[in-house]
């Protein structure tokens, strides 16, 4: 067992630029996909609502069994970028970023939905009679009024992706530098009984995660205090 | 000319089957709640969608067949009866939102003079710096009201726009829309149950009852009728 209590950051940096990469596309994707949900009639809504939640119940396992599946080798999209970019898809970092995002969106989405659906549609009519137009009223009205929802939905999903073990696994392995997240590295560390190393860099995720948690509590109940202002 | 010929069918069974027509002057849409006052507003304005008939404002095409104006291509105004600020911008942040969106008939050539003539006459200057939070339901409508006139717009709308106002209030705002619409020439659709501000302000009132025009009266013919009750 080794003592000492040096620290590995580099999977703790990768956890970090995976989770920041995915937490910038989720808002991306996120945001357009819950105001459909939130704005939208349709039939089949509650499939499509059904599909997005998924990823809350499925084992990561068997989600990153589905994603390796689809972005590997043999698959079209998994050939396609290896004739684009001439390395696999799968087990590479970009890889696990797409898993991260399909791990992550209900978190995502399903904030910004329901902070979309509880602002007041008056604002939007006010918005549309004041000049805007729907692009203008969805920057200057909706997302200032959901600014709860979006920022929630964003810190989540940074939280979760830290937290990320089985998806990444299925589809990145441990490659050191590229793949190994913290969560991984924590797991081997365990397993080779460097416990030092574990407690250590468990630790210091421990606090991440409580300061993330702690921040999105506060800026909630202040913003609600504050009426949205 | 504005004429307006409507029908809607809303969830519920509710049926709306309207045609109206009028000038560029002050009109009153009175009726039971539930008759589709608000429901006629909402159509002028484009923020619901009629489902056959033909809207038509000075010339322009607000709606038929073929042609859909969106909202901000209408240069209406709108009040709405609960205000309808937004919470996260000061007063006069609410106030300049339609100034700098809508492009709309520069009828005061200078804006600043203008929003001052507004300021004062609906009394709302000392509200510039605060909240929507922060203000009483009359100071809010007043707000609604310099919002939705400083942009000089085509046409008013106006949803019970006075019923938060404090009767000591009242009279100067009804006055200053109604030395607005004179000024501008432009027709002005306003809700009401009071049966005051239909004697002071309406040149014509349109009776609606179950999603229809029930009656149409002029103001010569109900001015002098003081007891009629709407």
């Amino acid at each position: 067992m080794d003592g000492s209590l040096y620290i590995d950051w580099v999977p703790i940096l990768i956890s970090a630029k995976l989770a920041f990469v995915t937490t910038i596309a989720l808002i991306i994707l996120a945001t357009p996909v819950a105001y459909i949900l939130a704005f939208r009639k349709f039939r089949g809504k509650a499939l499509v609502e059904a599909v997005f939640a998924l990823p809350i119940v499925l084992p990561p396992t068997v989600l990153g069994f589905f994603v390796l599946i689809s972005i590997g080798s043999f698959s079209p999209v998994g050939q396609w970028y290896r004739d684009i970019f001439g390395s696999t898809l799968a087990f590479s970092f970009v890889g696990i970023v797409i898993a991260s995002i399909l791990y992550s969106f209900p978190f995502a989405v399903q904030p910004i939905q329901n902070a979309f659906s509880a602002m007041d549609p008056k604002l939007i009519d006010a918005a549309r009679t004041l000049g805007c137009s729907r692009w203008q009223t969805f920057c200057r009205v909706i997302v200032p009024a959901s600014r709860v929802g979006i920022v929630t939905g964003a810190m989540l999903s940074f939280a979760h992706t830290v937290g990320e073990f089985g998806v990444v696994l299925m589809v990145g392995g441990s490659i050191p530098g590229s793949t190994k997240v913290a969560s991984i590295a924590i797991y081997e560390n365990v397993e080779t009984l460097n416990y030092a190393q574990a407690a250590t860099m468990s630790a210091v995720m421990l606090a991440f995660s409580f300061m993330i948690l702690s921040a999105v509590y506060y800026y909630n109940r202040t913003n609600n205090q504050l009426a949205i202002r | 000319m504005i004429i307006v010929r409507v029908k809607k069918h809303f969830p519920g069974g509710f049926d709306l089957d309207m045609s109206l027509r009028f000038g560029p002057e002050f009109v009153a849409v009175t009726g039971h709640n539930g008759s589709g006052k608000t429901s006629l507003l909402r159509m002028v304005a484009g923020l619901d969608r009629p489902d056959d008939g033909a809207i038509v404002s000075m010339g322009t095409t607000f709606y038929d067949k073929k042609i859909w104006l969106a909202p901000d291509k209408r240069n209406v105004g709108y009040v709405f009866q609960d205000a309808a600020l937004f919470p996260w911008l000061t007063v006069e942040k609410n106030i300049e939102f339609g100034l700098k969106h809508s492009n709309r008939n520069a009828r005061h050539e200078n804006t600043a003079l203008w929003l001052e003539e507004l300021y004062d006459a609906l009394n709302v200057k000392h509200l510039l710096g605060r909240y929507p939070e922060k203000l009483s339901g009359g100071e809010a409508q007043r707000v609604a009201i310099v919002r939705a006139l400083a942009p000089c717009p085509d046409m008013l709308l106006l949803d019970e726009p006075f019923s938060a106002i404090d009767m000591e209030q009242r009279p100067a705002v009804r006055a200053f829309i109604q030395k607005m619409q004179r000024r501008w020439e432009i027709p002005v659709l306003l809700v009401t149950h009071d049966n005051a501000e239909i004697h002071t302000l309406a040149d014509r009132i349109f009776r609606l009852e179950n999603g229809r025009v029930k009656s149409t009266s002029r103001r010569s013919e109900f001015a002098s009728m003081p007891g009629i009750s709407y």
